[in-house]
């Protein structure tokens, strides 16, 4: 399993997820400098993991989102029930 | 009376997720103190030239987001940003954890870091702004 070959599979991602495809092209970008020596490999090792830290955050993000969206819709129809008895 | 029954009602739905969305609600220290792991990123970046002021730095960040965790740890009703916290503490320890090595840390590492953990603050700032008054 070669560098190029994992590039080849990043370059293969089209999600219709903007953060996956973010996540891709990030990971990519760190792959070239570290290719280009401007980081270490160790440096290079956990700035990949923090890609996966961030797409972590923006799960997690997107589920408090829904759950606030899901907050006013139940709080509008307990208003409307309310109203309604 | 027929409200309470009502709010109860919803409250006693199955789920645990149902239940954390009617009772969550919005928190000024929540809010301050990621707005405030935003801010200082967005100027430690600036400063990873200077080997006087980036490992101090790494070190405050560090603390300010294993703050966060700590702060976030207890509350109910909260699950998402208290993981969201976690995974952002790991960001900043990572960069506390290469100076510590004494290893030479390169700049462009210093400032990526912190550009990751502005990008990350913010996006969470954003939806913790968003929670129900």
């Amino acid at each position: 399993m070669t560098i190029e070959h994992n590039q080849s599979l990043l370059a293969s991602i089209a999600s219709n997820n903007p953060d996956i495809n973010a996540a891709a092209q990030r990971v990519n970008e760190l792959t070239e400098m570290c290719k280009a020596g401007q980081i270490s490999k160790e440096e290079y090792a956990e700035l990949i993991l923090d890609v996966q830290r961030q797409v972590n955050i923006q799960e997690n993000m997107a589920e408090l989102e829904a759950m606030e969206r899901l907050n006013i819709a139940i709080n509008g129809l307990v208003t409307i029930a309310t109203l309604a008895i | 009376m027929k409200k309470l029954l009502l709010i109860l009602a919803v409250a006693l739905l199955p789920g645990c997720v149902l239940m954390d969305s009617y009772l969550m609600k919005y928190d000024t220290n929540e809010y301050r103190i990621i707005t405030e792991i935003r801010a200082e990123a967005s100027g430690y970046k600036t400063e990873c030239s200077n080997p006087l002021m980036s490992n101090p730095n790494a070190i405050a960040m560090a603390e300010k987001t294993q703050f966060f965790v700590f702060y976030t740890q207890y509350q109910p009703h909260n699950e998402p940003v208290q993981k969201a916290s976690v995974e952002l503490n790991k960001i900043a320890q990572g960069l506390k954890d290469q100076y510590a090595k004494g290893t030479q840390v390169s700049p462009i590492f210093c400032k990526l870091k912190f550009e990751t953990i502005e990008k990350s603050a913010e996006s969470m700032q954003k939806v913790i702004g968003d929670k129900p008054r």
